[in-house]
């Protein structure tokens, strides 16, 4: 393929993916980005319906500290991590960030029957078709992701569980 | 969080009209005269609002201000102006608004309209300090405004007459709005300004209409607790201790004006000679923390208290205590200085205040953490030039991000417009080579000859002129036979001859005739359709021609445009990086001097301290002497 | 007692009282809503911040066209946007949209977003581009009504993209059917 045809072909890919980014939102992230959301980066908006049936949207917790969670039934660690975000309130007092949990496996019974089973107080999201999966790339779990009040990554920690304190001692050093 | 809160909150205004918290209302209320749903006659109009319903005010105002660049809201201009008005106030633009809601009066609207513009007038110079024009601009309201709007309308009118003095006019305004929800914020206003300014037995009776009403929210809770204080400072004035103790007595045990109060208490006692009754809440006020004010008169107010009842020995101590307590306080005090001067200051106390506006966040700072920058953050945000300075941090800080945000988009736009330019370019063989093989000029002529061959067929029905090659042949071939029959000598023989050739010939006549018609409406259709070919083969060639030469005009255009708007971005951001700086080093300097006042109250008190220890040991040395 | 306590006295009430009442007069002031002696620099730098909003009021709008005629030239720009018009309150929970049987959109509506719908606002749901001719588009909603009960509804419209900007409006309401929520589909040019 000569040059221009890769030009071509390029700014075809970018055409497609600035309307992804315009049907999603338009000027509020960055539109070329990294599949990946870096931190310092803004986390990619989306809705999602969680396991008691409200269709939740993340852009609308603009103004909360947030920690994502993605994670799947079969993966240890990430219960483990949903276990520890649940006991949050206690470890970080009067600052308690929001938590939201996403699913990304296609089984909606066995998302909310884990839930259930580990008592979860946060609003479980169901990412039945993986879009938002792939929206923030992600690999492998388990995976958490802490976002400040304009909704930027400022902490991510991949392939390992984590714990309450460690999430509220970020909180407080970066001051969110 | 819920929207009527701070709709409430406006009113209040404890902690200072925060930009989102009065625009919350501003905007609302803008809005009030919407087309019910399914009247939205303009797609892009109910999007603003869309966002606007949100509270995305900042986008709605984009999006509002894109459609009506391109002419896109042309069923609800007049609301939409009135709406960028509201939305523009409630980002904190008093001067955009007033200018827009001036444009607006200018023009021919329907009443309604200009009845709003007017209100949001009087709002905005009331705001701004200019009283005898906001009180004209709500004069020129002809009719009652739109459901809560009026009610806002009567507490905007109180406002303005207290402002100017207008007591008496203002009691009277308030009675017409006894039932508005705001009504007891506004006796508490006129209360204590007429307390100050003379008019003390007025002020206090509508305190203690305010001080003794039933509270159902916590902020009306927090009201009436302020009433009681003020009420009760008023009393002690008067040196009216029982009326006073009643007062301060109402005032709640574990809320914002607690240590006041109890402070109060104490003098209110004093004053009817009941010293001893005194100690109770001085005591309890001196566990609090010393940076609350209240708690450091205790400090001095307890050994007071023990003089007066004889108890000097304990007096002398308690003094010792005080002189002690307020040297700490004051090192304490010196360090959280050295920390502002250090730089940092304002994020960590952003970072520090709550982001949730609903009532008594405020108050909540009272548990902010005890850091050397945070510690006095509570008194610093009474101040109302501390909290617009805040407020204009915070925002600037905002602009920042929206700025880089706007960056990374003109990055991708960049991009764009460069692969277009590629892509243009790349066409731009092809193209030539596809006009070089279009020799469109000779495809006309041969079209325009057939054109007009066909056409006089047509006219001279000239019916062999359609005829095949295989007809041609056989009337070539007849007419051979026909001369060569001509040349025969006549005779029977010729005439049978003669005879089958013109048979022939009318067979093959009647033949062409026949199809005549036929052959004549098919070329004719022939030619038509080759005439649609060649138009639309000429309009191609034009079009590629002519993408030719406007693309790389458009994509100058797109290029053109993106190097302005990357030129502003780079303009502005150097200067919000300045003001920013500028408002810290402002918000820095007023903490200072608010702290450094702080210290020399201190002094102050602890001189007090020594001086009353000295008169103290003089007393006992001269009792001693006698 | 001596004299020099009592006038510590006095001078503790005096600043108790004023305390109060600077307290009590400062919210007063507060109240008015503008410092009783405004800062020149305050007010400098707060005319500074006015005009760099608007700046970045006008650098955003400018950016919102440049990016729109950049992807969506009026050409082939094709926008479908949602409105509600019911006369209970729907639970609109998603909506789906396919044009020319590909799949442009599958939108999940928070309560706020309802709530903004509800109050007459309209959801610009796709802006896309098609180029002259003829298309389909095919619409589903899916949401509760009262009684909980569930409504699933289509829509189907072919519609000609000629040379403007091309705006369609899928409306869900129920005044048509009694009360059963339905699409409604306008076309605008």
């Amino acid at each position: 393929m000569d040059r221009f045809a890769r030009a071509r072909r390029r700014a075809l890919l970018e055409t497609l993916a600035l309307l992804a980014a315009a049907v999603a939102g338009l000027l509020a992230f960055p539109v070329l980005s990294d599949a990946r959301p870096a931190t310092g980066g803004a986390a990619p908006d989306f809705a999602l319906k969680a396991t008691d049936g409200r269709n939740l949207r993340l852009s609308e917790y603009r103004g909360d500290v947030v920690v994502l969670a993605f994670w799947a039934s079969w993966c240890g660690p990430c219960r483990d991590t949903l276990a520890q975000l649940n006991s949050l309130p206690a470890a970080t007092g009067d600052a308690t960030p929001i938590v939201l949990g996403v699913n990304l496996e296609g089984d909606e019974t066995r998302a909310a029957s884990v839930a259930q089973s580990l008592g979860l107080e946060f609003p479980i999201l169901l990412d039945t078709r993986q879009s938002v999966g792939r929206l923030y790339d992600v690999e492998r779990l388990p995976l958490t992701l802490l976002l400040d009040r304009d909704g930027v990554v400022r902490g991510a920690w991949s392939q390992q569980g984590i714990s309450g304190e460690e999430i509220a001692r970020q909180i407080e050093e970066l001051n969110l | 969080m819920t929207r009527s809160r701070i709709r409430r909150w406006t009113l209040i205004c404890v902690a200072g009209v925060l930009a989102s918290g009065a625009g919350a209302a501003h905007a609302e209320d803008a809005a009030r005269d919407l087309p019910p749903p399914g009247k939205v006659r303009d797609l892009d109009y109910g999007d603003v609002l869309f966002h606007f319903f949100q509270d995305d005010y900042f986008d709605a105002l984009v999006r509002l201000e894109v459609s009506r660049d391109l002419n896109r809201i042309e069923h609800h201009s007049s609301e939409a102006e009135l709406l960028s008005g509201g939305l523009y106030l409630s980002l904190g633009l008093h001067s955009e608004a007033s200018r827009i809601f001036n444009r607006l009066l200018a023009g021919p609207v329907p009443q309604s309209v200009s009845d709003r513009a007017h209100f949001y007038l009087a709002r905005i110079g009331y705001q701004r300090g200019y009283h005898a024009e906001a009180w004209r601009s709500l004069e020129r309201i002809r009719a009652p405004l739109p459901g809560p709007l009026e009610s806002e309308r009567r507490l905007l009118a109180s406002n303005v007459l207290m402002a100017q003095g207008r007591y008496s006019e203002a009691v009277g305004a308030l009675q017409q709005a006894a039932d508005d929800d705001w009504a007891p914020y506004a006796r508490f206003n006129l209360g204590v300004a007429m307390v100050r300014s003379g008019s003390a037995e007025e002020g206090r009776r509508l305190l203690e209409s305010v001080g003794t009403m039933a509270a159902q929210s916590d902020e009306e809770r927090s009201l009436r607790d302020r009433a009681n204080l003020a009420l009760g400072f008023a009393h002690l004035q008067e040196r009216a201790g029982e009326p006073a103790v009643a007062a301060l007595s109402r005032v709640r045990l574990d809320g914002p004006f607690t240590n006041r109060a109890l402070l109060g208490l104490g003098w209110a006692e004093t004053d009817v000679q009941r010293p001893e009754r005194a100690l109770v809440p001085w005591l309890e006020l001196r566990e609090g923390r010393l940076l609350d004010s209240a708690v450091q008169e205790s400090f001095l107010a307890v050994p007071y208290a023990y003089a007066q009842l004889a108890s000097n020995g304990q007096a002398a101590q308690q003094y010792r205590l005080a002189v002690q307590a307020y040297a700490e306080e004051s090192t304490r005090i010196g360090e959280s200085i050295a920390a502002i001067r250090e730089g940092g200051f304002l994020d960590a106390i952003l970072d520090a205040v709550p982001q949730d506006e609903t009532v008594g966040w405020f108050w909540q700072l009272q548990n902010v953490p005890d850091a050397p920058h945070t510690r006095y953050l509570y008194h610093l945000l009474a101040s109302h030039e501390f909290q617009e300075g805040l407020k204009n941090y915070r925002d600037l800080r905002i602009m920042q991000r929206n700025l880089e945000r706007s960056r990374e988009s003109l990055a991708a736009f960049d991009h764009m417009v460069e692969a277009r330019e590629m892509a243009a370019a790349a066409r731009a063989p092809r193209k030539t080579e596809v006009l070089a093989n279009t020799d469109l000029d000779s495809l006309l002529q041969r079209q325009d000859a057939l054109t007009e061959r066909v056409a006089a067929i047509a006219a001279n029905r000239d019916v062999t002129a359609l005829a095949t090659d295989t007809e041609r042949r056989q009337w070539a071939a007849l007419e051979r036979i026909e001369q060569v029959l001509a040349g025969l000598p006549p005779g029977p023989q010729r005439e049978a001859l003669a005879e089958r050739a013109r048979l022939l010939r009318g067979t093959q006549l009647w033949q062409f005739d026949a199809e005549y018609k036929v052959r004549l409406r098919r070329a004719e259709q022939s030619l038509r359709e080759t005439g649609v070919a060649l138009d639309e083969a000429r309009e191609r060639v034009a079009r590629v021609e002519q993408a030719g030469e406007s693309a790389p005009r458009d994509t100058a255009g797109f290029a053109q445009r993106v190097d302005d708007l990357a030129g502003r971005v780079d303009a502005i951001g150097p200067r919000i990086d300045a003001t920013a700086a500028a408002q810290q080093q402002m918000l820095a300097n007023v903490a200072v001097q608010e702290l450094e006042a702080q210290k020399r109250r201190l002094a102050s008190y602890a001189m007090q301290a020594q001086f009353a220890l000295a008169s103290l040991y003089d007393g006992a040395t001269a009792g001693a002497a006698q | 007692m001596s004299s020099s306590i009592k006038r510590l006295a006095a001078r503790l009430r005096w600043h108790a009282c004023a305390g109060a009442m600077v307290v009590c007069g400062g919210l007063l002031l507060v109240t008015s809503g503008h410092a009783a002696d405004p800062a020149q620099d305050l007010r400098s730098v707060d005319q500074d911040v006015q005009v760099l909003k608007k700046q970045l009021v006008d650098l955003n709008r400018d950016l919102f066209r440049l990016e729109e005629e950049l992807l969506y030239p009026a050409s082939t720009q094709v926008a479908v946007f949602l409105s509600l018009d019911v006369g209970t309150f729907f639970a609109l929970d998603s909506v789906t949209l396919k044009v020319d049987d590909k799949e442009v959109a599958n939108y999940l509506y928070t309560e706020r977003e309802v709530q903004a719908l509800h109050r007459g606002g309209v959801q610009k749901l796709f802006l896309g581009n098609l180029k002259a001719g003829e298309h389909e588009i095919v619409a589903f909603f899916t949401g509760k009504g009262p009684h909980e009960r569930d409504y699933r509804r289509g829509t189907t419209l072919k519609f000609d993209k000629t040379v403007g900007a091309k705006y369609l409006e899928l409306r869900i309401s129920d005044r048509q059917a009694a009360l059963q929520p339905e699409f409604v589909v306008r076309q605008w040019e």
